[in-house]
């Protein structure tokens, strides 16, 4: 006798691999001010070696680690004026990739000029410019500007930095279309959930509460506190969330960096920080243990994001249901940033708009969430 | 997913429902650009939703036009994986 599953055809998971290729864009690779401590700074990213040093006039640069005289790690050296001297033989080099100087040379060679990476700050976070095919990036592409970041309306950011490895930084980037991942990972009750990407824009618009059953920092402790967040992906590794926590005729605004570079093709950095506008009545230090507060929620949240990717499978072939985010539309917007630009299709790049229909999930989570209430009180 | 075209200014774009509560909508680049609401928002500007789309797709499932129906992705290719870069041009 046949039991009627068994004819049900298994469902085999196309692993896929990871790509080779790095993406193209603007990639964040941490705070500024970190930068500018008089010492230049080794950066492992796209499967090569970068150093970062700040001019005189506090204007950072990038270079390629190596010095191309005989190899040295630039990033051992010191930075002398406007250029930054190889450990080896003190070869100065400029924030242009020129090399300035040869002390113990009569002739300085002025052909050989090292790879100056395309840089961009804003906000307080230095990004680097990344391309295979070496163009550069047009200004639409640019990271927008936080209303009064510069006029001090806001916190310093808090900044957290965890190295994941065994990854590829698609599975982070996954995470934007996954209604029900932020339940079971994250502790949130997505009531809200639309994606729409355009462009080289991914958003995700998310109205979400916290689990009574389970606290995080997330909720400020606040109570009842809504949480209405509006996420953008701009570019392949960026993604800036502006958050308000409603609770009791209270809003806290904050804004969240989500953001990663890939050190190899299976290995990631992955960043985030947070700030929160002073508003009236909030002193200086109100504003950083909020933003602190919520960072350590955060970082708990991520903590568990980490621990599914370390151990799951990569999957080309996801089995969805109805009330699973556009996966698929996702990654065909991310494929984007990994082809030639010439091999850019339209279905990459044109808008789509996803609305996640999130009834059934709060019906069952809410059932969910008060049987643990009723199990926790017995 | 299914053709329709704005009640307000003729933007033709496919829409999936898998139930009430869920909507998808593929756009064009054409439609992206006739689109009003779009356009009032600014070049270059990430609008959320167009509400007159929203309308005439509330008014089309009401009308029976747009049916509900199970779940169909497009299929995409695997990341780019050990393609020779061209250098641009």
């Amino acid at each position: 006798m046949t039991v009627p599953q068994e004819r049900i055809e298994i469902r085999n998971i196309d692993p896929g691999t990871n790509p080779t290729r790095f993406a193209r864009g603007w990639h964040c690779i941490g705070l500024a001010k970190d930068f500018r401590d008089g010492k230049p700074h080794q950066v492992k990213v796209f499967g090569t070696d970068l150093v970062v040093f700040a001019d005189t006039a506090g204007k950072l640069h990038v270079l390629d680690a190596f010095c191309r005289h005989m190899g040295g790690n630039l990033a051992r050296g010191e930075i002398k004026g406007d250029t930054i001297a190889c450990p080896f033989h003190d070869w100065r080099w400029n924030g242009q990739g020129r090399c300035e100087a040869v002390p113990y040379a009569r002739r300085t060679p002025k052909l050989g000029r090292t790879k100056a990476w395309t840089t961009m700050e804003r906000n307080g976070v230095l990004f680097v410019w990344h391309c295979p095919q070496n163009s550069e990036p047009t200004p639409e592409l640019a990271i927008p500007e936080i209303e009064g970041y510069e006029d001090g309306q806001w916190s310093d950011w808090t900044w957290t930095t965890i190295h994941v490895e065994g990854s590829h930084c698609r599975e982070i980037v996954d995470n934007v279309v996954d209604m029900a991942h932020f339940f079971y990972v994250h502790f949130q009750m997505p009531e809200y959930f639309k994606n729409v990407f355009d462009g080289h824009i991914a958003g995700q618009h998310m109205r979400s509460y916290g689990r009574d059953d389970i606290k995080t920092g997330v909720q400020m402790d606040l109570p009842e506190a809504q949480t209405i967040s509006d996420a953008f992906y701009y570019g392949p590794s960026f993604m800036l969330d502006t958050i308000y926590t409603v609770s009791e005729g209270t809003t806290i605004e904050s804004k969240l960096i989500n953001c990663h570079y890939p050190v190899t093709n299976n290995s990631f950095v992955l960043q985030f920080g947070t700030i929160v506008k002073k508003i009236e009545g909030m002193s200086e230090e109100q504003a950083a243990e909020m933003a602190k507060m919520f960072t350590d929620g955060l970082e708990e949240q991520f903590a568990q994001d980490i621990e599914i990717w370390k151990h799951k499978s990569r999957i080309e072939n996801p089995l969805l249901t109805e009330e699973d985010g556009p996966v698929y539309q996702l990654r065909r917007w991310y494929n984007q940033f990994y082809v030639d630009l010439e091999d850019v299709t339209p279905e990459m790049t044109q808008r789509f708009e996803f609305e996640v229909d999130t009834s059934r999930a709060l019906e069952s989570w809410h059932k969910e969430v008060e049987e643990n209430l009723a199990g926790s009180a017995e | 997913m299914q053709s329709l075209a704005c009640h307000t200014c003729g933007a033709r774009v496919l829409v999936a429902k898998y139930s009430p509560a869920h909507t998808s909508i593929q756009w064009s680049d054409e439609a992206r650009e006739s689109c009003r609401e779009i356009a009032t928002a600014g070049p270059g500007a990430y609008v959320m939703r167009c509400e007159a789309l929203d309308r005439t797709v509330d008014e089309a499932v009401a009308d029976g036009v747009i049916r509900t129906g199970n779940r169909i992705d497009p299929t995409i290719a695997p990341l780019a994986s050990t393609e020779t870069v061209a250098p641009a041009r």
